[in-house]
């Protein structure tokens, strides 16, 4: 006759699971496919994220481009029809006979300052869709007075432009843009 | 454990590894194809800035030499306009083409790189001294 203990002891190895062991598979499984998409959501928004800032700087530059051909056009401008104005602030153009001349047909002109040999320059985009539109940029005008053949300064003569970046909309020329 | 829980868990483990797998893959391919357009870029970038850099070394050189008693040389051609390139790349990014208006004062650079992507910037030549400017 069999052992009453023995014969119990055999069941529960067939049978019955240990109750830490029951049914611990599936949250496994559930928690590893879960991580799975989360780092794939993670790397996916990282790309996402990577294709957005990409086509910010594209906006950026192409701007730049424009504003720096609208300076260059307004600053050839000044050169050629009144180079006078090269050593007044743009609050002074009006008054000129050449204003008229003055100015890029894509980009409007917010300020002029000039100092000792050169000249801040702020240019301001228009006509153009968003995000672009009201993009701004400032630029440097380098010149120097012609020498007269008599020993006295003469108008100025541009001998450069250099760029200087692109400015907040509504901030002074000094001020950079947030990138 | 019972057949039934084992095969859930393990299809399930299966799908989802299956599916970010493909997901990465796919990542991988946009990140490097971004990559490439950044390049791309940046070698636009750098080539119109070496057309900025070329016309004020050039007028710079051409006040250097300029003597008060003789007439200033006229605008520059198309070759002196070049910029410098450092060193002869074998695969570019982008090419840069440059051309100048009837009155040879003007100039556009136009830095091209693949799938349409295109810069042009406009220079005068009388902003930085290196024509009179009579037209």
């Amino acid at each position: 006759m069999p052992c009453r203990g023995s014969r119990w002891r055999g069941l529960a190895l067939r049978h019955r699971p240990l109750p830490a062991e029951a049914g611990f598979l599936l949250p496994l499984a559930l928690t590893v496919a879960l991580l799975l998409l989360l780092g794939s959501l993670m790397l996916v928004s990282l790309a996402l994220q990577g294709r957005v800032q990409a086509s910010v700087q594209r906006q950026r530059r192409q701007a730049e481009d424009r504003l720096m051909s609208a300076a260059q056009q307004l600053a050839g401008r000044l050169q050629r029809h009144c180079p006078e104005l090269l050593a007044q602030p743009h609050t002074a153009w009006s008054a000129s006979p050449c204003s008229g001349f003055v100015g890029a047909e894509s980009a409007q002109l917010v300020s002029y300052q000039p100092g000792e040999g050169s000249g801040e320059l702020l240019l301001e985009l228009q006509g153009v869709e968003p995000p672009l539109r009201a993009a701004r940029a400032a630029f440097t005008l380098h010149w120097q007075l012609e020498l007269q053949p008599d020993g006295e300064a003469g108008l100025p003569r541009l001998t450069g432009l250099g760029e200087r970046g692109l400015r907040a909309t509504g901030a002074p020329a000094g001020q950079e843009a947030g990138s | 454990m019972n057949l039934v829980e084992l095969l859930v868990a393990s299809s399930l483990v299966l799908g989802s590894t299956t599916g970010s797998l493909g997901i990465w893959a796919r990542t991988a391919q946009a990140t490097h194809d971004t990559a490439l357009r950044l390049r791309q870029e940046l070698q636009a970038e750098e080539q119109l800035l070496a057309v900025q850099a070329r016309l004020q070394s050039l007028a710079a050189e051409r006040r250097a030499a300029a003597e008060p008693s003789e007439p200033p040389p006229g605008c520059p051609g198309l070759a002196d306009l070049q910029p410098v390139v450092p060193a002869p790349d074998a695969d570019p990014a982008a090419t840069l083409d440059l051309q100048l208006d009837a009155t040879g004062e003007i100039l556009t650079a136009r830095a091209a790189a693949a799938a349409g992507y295109q810069r042009e910037r406009m220079f005068d030549l009388v902003v930085y001294g290196l024509c009179a400017g009579a037209s």
